[in-house]
């Protein structure tokens, strides 16, 4: 992914953890792209809940991609199913 | 003749409550679930049993029974279904007080467990293959799940409610139904207590890849899906990391009425589902329990009425 388009969807994923009761707590300096969801202390179901809230707050009715899943482990890999499910929506 | 799949009924604890009624609700659910708004979770009320179990058992089988017009003394078979908690709570002699109140004098009991809530799909597949003896005709399976403890029903991403569900598979009665395979998995990881969605993807697409092969259909076939009553934006995504589609799965109205009983879940989303838009002949149900370590489910195709 060209750094602009990092920085895009980096920006897009901190400004949304940043509304999330779970993940508020996060900053920037710690949400980089090469972090894990372990390392930022992002439990499983947290991430579930994540991608579901995200969704339905700007992408009603997409549906989970099975693909998706495996991921959903570290930042590089939802920003990219973020990514997704705006282009999902378009 | 393949044999037919019908007359599902239902016994609920009687007392309905809602999770207020649960003395220190709010910290039990914080300690199974941090992090987790119980408002998401999909659940209004619950219900106990204020009877033995025994009773309710009856009145679940008399409502099937009543409803194929079969006499208990031509059943064959009852296969009982209970998850593993639930099995240590059954006296030794469960069986044989249902068997002698009901009049069920020629049903060979059988009981299967250890499988949490996707029991009651391997008791399916086990009451299925009792045909292979061409002398049965009429096979129970009755599925059980009750918990005493009010701070054990708070689980994590679950709230256990009281249930009996119950079906008839049937050489001669006829049925909406018919059981064209099934499919059971264990996840390491879970049983462990270390799954993951990850784990929970791998499970599910494991025993859902088999039970459709052997079923010789493809998902795009299934009409409906019948999912364990859990958390609801879990169940969701579970199911939808799995492959199936949210808007196939059917089990929001009855989550909020019962919440989780335990291996029940898939036959009252069934029967709910039955009871409001009724099952049609040639299409597929696809009947799915989850819990940790283990997936199941089993394929199911309408049947012409008889």
């Amino acid at each position: 992914m060209p750094a602009v388009e990092t920085q895009t969807s980096l920006k897009k994923l901190v400004d949304f953890l940043s509304t999330q009761p779970e993940t508020a707590h996060l900053t920037e300096e710690q949400v980089t792209a090469d972090a894990t969801r372990e390392e930022l202390g992002i439990g499983s179901l947290a991430v579930i809940l994540l991608v579901n809230n995200y969704i339905q707050a700007n992408a009603p009715g997409v549906m989970i991609d099975p693909a998706w899943v495996p991921r959903l482990n570290d930042v590089a890999g939802i920003m990219s199913v973020l990514d997704e499910i705006d282009q999902s929506a378009s | 003749m393949t044999p037919a799949i019908g007359s599902f009924a239902c016994a609920f604890g009687d007392l309905e409550r809602e999770p207020k009624d649960i003395p220190g609700f709010d910290e039990l659910w914080r300690a199974q679930s941090p992090d987790t708004d119980f408002a998401s979770m999909g659940a209004g009320t619950f219900r106990t049993m204020t009877r033995p179990v025994g009773e309710y058992v009856a009145d679940c089988v008399k409502r099937v029974l009543d409803d194929a017009g079969v006499p208990a003394s031509e059943v064959d078979r009852i296969v009982f279904a209970t998850s593993d908690a639930t099995l240590a709570r059954l006296g030794r002699d469960f069986a044989v007080e249902v068997m002698l109140g009901l009049g069920l004098t020629s049903a060979v009991p059988a009981v299967l467990s250890f499988l949490q809530c996707c029991s009651s799909l391997e008791a399916l597949r086990y009451g299925r293959q009792a045909f292979d003896d061409e002398d049965v005709r009429h096979v129970l399976v009755v599925a059980l799940d009750f918990t005493p403890d009010d701070a054990q029903r708070v689980r994590q991403f679950a709230l256990f409610s009281d249930a009996v569900a119950g079906c008839l598979i049937s050489r001669t009665a006829g049925g909406p139904l018919r059981l064209l395979s099934t499919a059971a998995a264990v996840d390491p990881e879970g049983l462990a207590g270390h799954d993951s969605f990850v784990s929970r993807q791998r499970v599910a697409r494991t025993a859902l890849a088999k039970a459709l092969a052997k079923g010789g259909a493809g998902l795009d076939r299934v009409a409906k899906v019948f999912p364990t009553n859990l958390y609801e934006p879990l169940t969701a995504f579970n199911a939808m990391a799995a492959g199936l589609p949210r808007p196939l799965l059917h089990f929001t109205g009855p989550m909020r009425a019962y919440a989780h009983c335990g291996n029940c879940d898939w036959i009252i989303n069934l029967a709910d589902h039955a009871d409001g838009q009724g099952l049609r002949p040639g299409e597929l149900y696809l009947a799915t329990a989850s819990a940790p370590g283990f997936f199941a489910c089993g394929l199911l195709e309408g049947t012409p009425a008889s």
